[in-house]
């Protein structure tokens, strides 16, 4: 039984969890450790901070940070109400094309900005966006039919638009100077090693509306879980809600993907494991995936720079290796109940 | 209050319906009956205004398909055959959903779902998750959820759709389901049902509207369509027709088929 204060002990340990890693990512890393960094702000503080102390935790780690949480919330709320739109767990918005295809327009934009005289962080977040939006158009009205979305054709959409998008940044990549060229790899695994305070407000515009507009639906959204007719039957403008909530997933992965490149499997694993521990209903399950999305990327992160070091691994790499094989389990568990849980 | 004046419902090339000239009256508790695939599920959908028809449906004088979703919540609900049971969705949760057109505050609607889950019996289970529940409950939470829905200051002129309400009830909530709908029909409203239990639309039922192969081919009182030719050319079989001993409503028996 699912009472209202044992979902609110998740929502806690999703907060905890947050300061847990913020801390963890604050305080260490490859060049300076020391626990009590993130401290130094405190007026008290004993011993005062070196200027490279300093610089590290204000200038490279804090901005890293703000941008884990927020890519991380981001996902796994893009994540829950696309898999809530589609009553299907395997809604990613990784899986189903549409990082693919808001990196492909972002690189675009990188490799071949110079020369139609288009550049800057704003007009890759832009493309982004447009990428993003165009696939979830796409996927979706290719899966969708009456009853609502295909899995099979869901998934197939995603393979060959993930396919495409590879198949178009090869080709980008012939026209791509060197250093877009390293940037290109770099982003098709994903990274927060270039989060800065300069770019960090573009992100926080675009994933802030896309979060608040997506929380702000979550009532909507969860009659969602009775099928698209009943949602209709109980007063919901379906129409309007569905292009609503896929204009604003678009919005959040397209600014996740344009600042950070593409993450996979954040938005499937952590709605899962939050809908294991909290049930299907938004209301609970939102915030809660927001909060554990935002803590469990910012571990991730700082595995990601700390396990290789002095060298740094591409996050998306960590995120993958962990799901993978979670998709295939999950992939294991809807044969055996096909549609359970929706 | 619900005046169905249709030529046709097709889907593709295929016939559903065929042609409905009926006017429902409100205080009305209509029972659907009919063959398997007879169109009984085709007509709610319909009236549900799922599906496109030839002619006019008019709910309170307005045509069916001019409504918009907002409006038309507190007037019609839908109770769907197949029922959705989420995932860690609770019972009062899922009837607290009905109130989603009153924009009215969480608890208000929790409050309201307690209520009717009340009524129907159900409070027991209010604090359950609905994949925990047997068929019978969640019928009886889904019935709720509409009932709450419907639940208004002023009732009257609303219009419940159910499709095979009863379908998994034991006797006593069969009843006291069947009952709570006609208290229902008793406020001014509309209960359209899909029932296989003809004794128990006999007994509730103001009307029966007998449907085969997507034809209406009676709409009457019980007494007049619980008439042995009659069924035993719809279903097929023998039946016998006698009288309920106390409240005079024909009861209906069937024969076993031997082998």
């Amino acid at each position: 039984m699912l009472m209202t204060f044992e979902r609110r002990r998740w929502l806690i340990a999703g907060t905890f969890g947050i300061l847990a890693s913020s801390w963890l990512l604050l305080s260490s890393g490859p060049v300076l450790s020391d626990w009590r960094l993130p401290l130094m702000w405190l007026p008290g503080f004993g011993t005062p901070m070196s200027e490279l102390e300093q610089t590290v935790v204000t200038q490279l780690r804090l901005p890293r940070l703000v941008l884990g949480l927020l890519v991380g919330a981001v996902l796994a709320q893009s994540g829950t109400a696309m898999q809530t739109l589609c009553r299907n767990p395997l809604a990613d918005p990784g899986l189903i094309g549409i990082s693919g295809g808001a990196a492909v327009f972002a690189l675009a934009v990188i490799a071949l900005g110079e020369q139609i005289g288009i550049q800057g962080s704003i007009w890759v977040s832009l493309a982004a966006f447009l990428g993003a939006l165009l696939t979830t158009f796409v996927v979706y009205r290719l899966a969708g039919g009456k009853t609502g979305v295909d899995v099979a054709t869901l998934l197939l959409a995603g393979v060959a638009i993930n396919a495409l998008a590879g198949s178009l940044l090869g080709l980008l990549s012939y026209y791509a100077d060197d250093d877009a060229l390293r940037l290109m790899s770099f982003w098709q695994m994903g990274s927060l090693a270039g989060a800065s305070w300069q770019q960090l407000p573009l992100g926080i515009v675009l994933m802030g509306v896309s979060s608040i507009a997506l929380f702000m639906l979550r009532k909507p959204i969860n009659t969602l879980l009775l099928g698209e007719r009943q949602a209709r039957y109980l007063g919901v403008n379906t129409v309007s809600l569905k292009r609503q909530l896929i204009i604003w997933v678009a919005l959040g992965v397209g600014g996740a993907v344009a600042l950070t490149g593409m993450i996979g499997f954040v938005g499937l694993i952590i709605p899962h494991i939050a809908r294991m521990l909290v049930g299907a209903n938004i209301r609970w399950l939102m915030p809660v995936s927001m909060l554990f999305g935002a803590a469990v990327l910012v571990l991730t992160d700082w595995i990601a720079k700390t396990i290789v070091a002095p060298a740094e691994l591409p996050i998306g790499i960590i995120t993958a290796a962990v799901g993978a094989p979670f998709f295939i389990y999950l992939l294991i568990q809807q044969k055996r109940r096909l549609h359970a849980g929706y | 209050m619900l005046d169905i004046n249709i030529t046709h419902v097709n889907y593709g090339h295929k016939r559903l319906l065929g042609a409905f000239d009926l006017s429902l009256e409100a205080g009305e508790f209509v029972a659907v009956i009919g063959e398997n695939g007879a169109g009984k599920s085709t007509l709610l959908n319909t009236l549900a205004g799922e599906l496109y028809y030839h002619g006019t449906i008019q709910l309170n004088g307005r045509e069916l398909n001019h409504w918009i979703p907002s409006q038309l919540a507190p007037v019609r609900a839908v109770m769907e055959q197949k029922l959705s049971a989420p995932f860690g969705l609770t019972v009062a949760e899922l009837v607290g959903m009905g109130r989603f057109w009153s924009q009215e505050p969480d608890y208000a609607a929790h409050q309201r779902a307690l209520k009717w889950l009340e009524r129907l019996d159900a409070a027991k289970f209010a604090e359950r998750t609905m994949d925990t529940l047997s068929g019978g409950e969640q019928q009886r939470a889904h019935i709720a959820r509409c009932l709450c829905q419907l639940d208004v200051t002023v009732p009257g002129e609303q219009m419940l759709l159910l499709d095979e309400p009863t379908s998994a009830l034991d006797v006593y909530h069969q009843h006291s389901v069947l009952a709570e709908l006609r208290r229902f029909t008793q406020q001014g409203n509309l209960v359209i049902a899909v029932m296989h239990d003809l004794n128990l639309a006999s007994l509730y039922a103001d009307n029966i509207l007998l449907l085969a192969d997507g034809e209406l081919k009676h709409f009457a009182k019980p007494e007049a369509v619980f008439r042995t030719e009659i069924l035993e050319q719809t279903y097929r079989s023998p039946v016998y027709i006698t009288e309920h001993p106390s409240i005079r409503k024909p009861m209906i028996f069937t024969e076993p088929r031997h082998l």
